[in-house]
């Protein structure tokens, strides 16, 4: 039997799936009236997914891709069949929906513009350029997508509660080989291959722990031709402030260069 | 679960025997399936309440019986109980069986939402809904379609933006019902309360809603102010 505050917030859950750990201590202290320490919101979680558990779902938590900070999602536990036909989206908009899924997991920035995503629209029947716009806009709010800087990218509940999805999407996609956690924004080693976020390499200050090479920045990319280029340019200049030239869209490493700056410790 | 009949004596006649062992094993195999997927059963509902509560929308006993796997007729009623504890334990909400024939459901909120925990879109919608009703109950009752579009175009909400929520979206979630106007030409509509608005609002709330919008105290409406402390005091003694 779930308390008073429990109840609202399950209740505050299921309007808003997809809270940071900050939120939640804001959800705790409107609940309880008070600030929880540390452990309390823990605790909460732990008791609310006892709570859960005959409903099938769960309360789990991962770290975002973009800032490396704590995301907590109400996520379903099993395929729920009537969910898929309770579903918010028409079958265009899913279509659409998949089409940018696909699209994520497939890159290795682990994102898509938002023009590519309605422009899409003109290979799909029933959606106009409005209606791409519209349903871009609903997989903003329902909090499956994120967009910055005009690119689209998965949120954490996207990636805790649609991981069978997205494998099946891309057989490619792994796990970061250093938290275990799905990696749809990710790097690899340049000599084995092995995937990695790029917050978990970093903190292994670059070292491969499957090859145990170390690489001389995040920049360099498995391929031998991007490899030498990178490799002359650390060679002339200090290795943790390698002008490396970006060849990525200028959106995603915009938000990256202050971590970028962290590797020169 | 029990085990029936099956037993580990030698027979003299070891085929009826191994016969009716397999019955019963396979008996006690199903018990055992139907009771593990009982709770796989009662979770699907858990969830299907929950999703169609998020978009306000009733549970039809037809749609339940199609759309969640291993649900018959025959377990209906037990995992219905089964969920509807669940969601007053769990969650504060109470499930509402409209009508024991038509066989549709919604949820209500038992639990009260501190202010600065929203559950809800407290939006525009939300705020339309409340001015219909509020006409509605203004106007005894019933009223006429015109009037409520000129009343949200007063108030700022452009009719054309805005026929599709009145007039689709709150009849589905059975808050508002439309009647069409016999022999009206062009048609037009009549709007009354739905059964929804009936069990999730009283008349005092939405009293107190209409005249914080006309400025005036609720006690000031007459037979309107009446009407509502009547269903109050009837709620009470239930």
């Amino acid at each position: 039997m779930a308390s008073d505050q429990q109840k609202q917030i399950l209740q505050y859950l299921l309007y808003k799936p997809l809270v940071s750990l900050k939120d939640l201590e804001k959800i705790y202290a409107a609940a309880y009236e008070r600030q929880g320490r540390g452990e309390e919101i823990r605790d909460l979680v732990r008791s609310l997914n006892d709570l859960l558990k005959p409903a099938q779902l769960g309360i789990k938590s991962r770290l975002c891709e973009d800032n490396n900070e704590e995301y907590f999602a109400l996520i379903n536990m099993i395929e729920s069949e009537a969910a898929k036909h309770t579903s918010e989206f028409s079958p265009a908009e899913f279509e659409l929906f998949k089409w940018v899924l696909k699209e994520i997991v497939s890159s290795e920035s682990g994102s898509v513009s938002s023009i590519d995503c309605i422009n899409q629209s003109s290979y799909i029947q029933k959606l106009t350029k409005t209606d791409a716009q519209k349903a871009l806009d609903k997989f903003l709010a329902s909090q499956w997508l994120n967009e910055r800087e005009g690119e689209v990218s998965l949120t954490v509940r996207a990636l805790l509660e649609l991981e069978p999805l997205l494998k099946k999407l891309d057989e490619d996609l792994q796990n970061c080989k250093i938290c275990s956690k799905l990696a749809v924004k990710k790097v690899a080693c340049p000599d084995c291959g092995a995937k990695f976020h790029r917050y978990c390499i970093s903190k292994l200050k670059l070292k491969c722990p499957a090859c145990h090479r170390v690489w001389r920045s995040l920049e360099e990319e498995s391929t031998p031709s991007q490899m030498s280029l990178s490799q002359t340019l650390s060679q002339t200049s200090n290795p943790s402030t390698s002008q490396v030239p970006n060849r990525r869209n200028g959106g995603i490493r915009r938000g990256r260069s202050h971590m970028e700056s962290d590797d020169s410790e | 679960m029990s085990r029936r009949g099956s037993s580990q004596k030698q027979s003299s006649q070891p085929s009826q025997r191994n016969q009716s062992q397999k019955a019963n094993s396979s008996q006690f195999q199903q018990t055992a399936q139907e009771i593990i997927d009982l709770d796989r059963v009662v979770a699907e509902v858990i969830q299907y309440f929950l999703i169609m509560e998020q978009k306000k929308f009733p549970v039809k006993r037809n749609d339940v019986m199609k759309l969640v796997p291993g649900i018959s007729a025959k377990n209906f009623k037990t995992v219905i109980a089964q969920a509807q504890t669940y969601l007053d334990d769990v969650f504060g909400y109470l499930l509402h069986e409209f009508d024991e024939k038509s066989g549709h459901y919604v949820l209500l909120n038992q639990v009260i939402m501190p202010e600065n925990l929203p559950h809800q879109d407290l939006s525009e919608s939300n705020t339309i809904l409340f001015l219909t009703l509020s006409a509605i109950f203004l106007s005894e009752g019933c009223i006429g379609e015109d009037e409520v579009w000129n009343m949200l175009d007063i108030l700022g909400y452009k009719p054309e933006n805005h026929k599709k929520l009145v007039t689709s979206d709150f009849v589905r979630q059975l808050y508002i019902n439309l009647e069409v106007i016999p022999q009206s030409d062009p048609p037009r509509m009549n709007f009354t309360w739905g059964e929804r608005a009936t069990i999730e609002f009283t008349k005092k709330e939405i009293l107190a809603f209409a005249a914080k919008i006309y400025g005036q105290p609720p006690e000031q409406f007459g037979t309107l102010w009446n009407l509502a402390d009547k269903e109050d005091k009837a709620r009470e003694a239930n």
